[in-house]
């Protein structure tokens, strides 16, 4: 009966050395919100949504950790867009008017994995301001920090959160942890250039509701502006 | 054997378990769809892309000046002055063979002078596990693409509604959209 004890209770102990370790690792991609923000970079325009204010839609395939809506809405439940997550949401500008609106569409990233820190997604915004032109996003992103910081401890203490949370949701593909300015058009017609997700989180519950603010911070590359300036 | 023996064992069984189990977690499993293309004149390379509506439209509003129900029912109109002329859908996409392949946005402005004409629009088609088309349209019936990503990153091209076999009934679009999209081979 001891061996069998030993054994268990060895399991169980190797099982969590495993898992605070992994806990506890200084990932690199960990610190990019505090050295992003460590740097005070003035984007060339930012952009805002109310997280779940502003959201119209949302949906996905089983793979987020959020509750369709509104009532009724359809899953993608197919398995080629099982991965993936659709959002309808208005946008804002600096001073709180609604602007515009936009999507956000995502595929949780196959490269995700605890062990090194990553829940990814690929995510891509079509961003359309009315008078002005739209803009087409693509970032991936990385919410090990979320479900770290917020998912787990409310797992743990089984209670929703609230409070005040500041996070670079963006990670990538740029090796400078930016997303990329794919396209524009109308005024942001021949802009590149780069952006951040910056996710303010003030509440979330178990049921899978969040509430915060969504800002889209956006570098436009000089070079282009000015090209496009040059070329009239 | 004893029970320091058996306790390390143990340990190093959990230590490993936890290991696998933790670099596969979670666990995404993005299926890998050929996509069904003909050559056309010039050698540009066709793929015809069918939205069945309404089974494949997900979610469908605008600001009430359009005879379409929204989708669902309890989806909120985009009632702010600024959006008094937007749509936005968010649908499934089927490739030829009727396989949901992908899923779409569409934020659309109807025209200023035709007020239930949609105008202007922009378009995002998400292929998972294969890449994203970004797409713009001036005018009804074509896009352009702007840009891309994955394996579509250098796609340069237009899809084009060959058909649009919808009719509003009941204030629901019911029918099919065939979507062809036209692209430049690979340089």
């Amino acid at each position: 009966m001891k061996p069998v004890l030993g054994f268990l209770l060895g399991a169980v102990l190797g099982a969590n050395v495993v898992t605070l370790a992994i806990f506890f690792f200084p990932f690199a991609h960990e610190k990019r919100t505090a050295e992003l923000f460590a740097r005070d970079e003035k984007p060339s325009e930012s952009v805002y949504a109310r997280v779940l204010g502003d959201a119209v839609a949302a949906t996905h395939g089983g793979a987020f950790p959020f509750k369709p809506f509104p009532e009724g809405i359809a899953p993608l439940a197919e398995p080629n867009v099982a991965a993936g997550f659709g959002l309808i949401i208005k946008i804002r500008d600096a001073e709180d008017r609604v602007i515009g609106f936009a999507t956000e569409l995502e595929v949780a990233s196959p490269e995700s994995s605890l062990l090194r820190g990553r829940v990814m997604t690929d995510t891509y915004w079509t961003i359309t301001l009315p008078g002005r032109g739209a803009l087409f996003l693509h970032e991936t992103e990385d919410n090990w920090n979320l479900v770290k910081e917020i998912y787990l401890p409310m797992l743990v203490s089984r209670s929703d959160w609230s409070g005040e949370w500041r996070n670079v949701n963006t990670v990538g593909p740029r090796p400078d942890w930016h997303g990329v300015i794919v396209a524009g058009t109308g005024e942001f017609a021949g802009k590149t250039g780069r952006f951040l997700e910056v996710g303010t989180l003030r509440s979330a519950t178990r049921a899978g509701e969040l509430g915060g603010l969504l800002e889209l911070r956006l570098f436009f590359d000089e070079g282009a502006v000015e090209a496009r300036r040059g070329g009239g | 054997m004893t029970f320091g023996r058996t306790l390390r064992l143990g340990f190093l069984v959990g230590a490993m378990v936890t290991f696998v189990v933790l670099a596969r977690t979670p666990r995404i499993s993005i299926p890998r769809v050929e996509p069904v293309t003909a050559t056309g004149e010039g050698g540009v390379i066709v793929e015809t892309f069918v939205v069945d509506m309404p089974a494949d439209a997900v979610a469908l509003t605008h600001s009430g000046a359009l005879p379409l129900e929204v989708v669902p029912a309890s989806a909120p109109k985009l009632t702010d002055p600024e959006l008094d002329r937007g749509l936005a859908l968010l649908a499934k996409v089927r490739n030829e063979r009727g396989e949901v392949v992908g899923f779409l946005s569409e934020l659309a402005l109807t025209a200023k002078t035709d007020g239930d004409r949609v105008g202007v629009g922009d378009w995002t088609l998400v292929f998972p596990g294969r890449g994203t088309l970004f797409l713009h349209q001036e005018a009804p019936g074509r896009a352009l693409v702007v840009g891309g990503t994955g394996s579509l990153a250098e796609a340069k091209g237009a899809l084009v509604a060959i058909t649009d076999g919808t009719k509003a009934k009941d204030g629901a679009l019911v029918g099919k959209v065939e979507l062809r999209l036209v692209r430049e081979p690979a340089a």
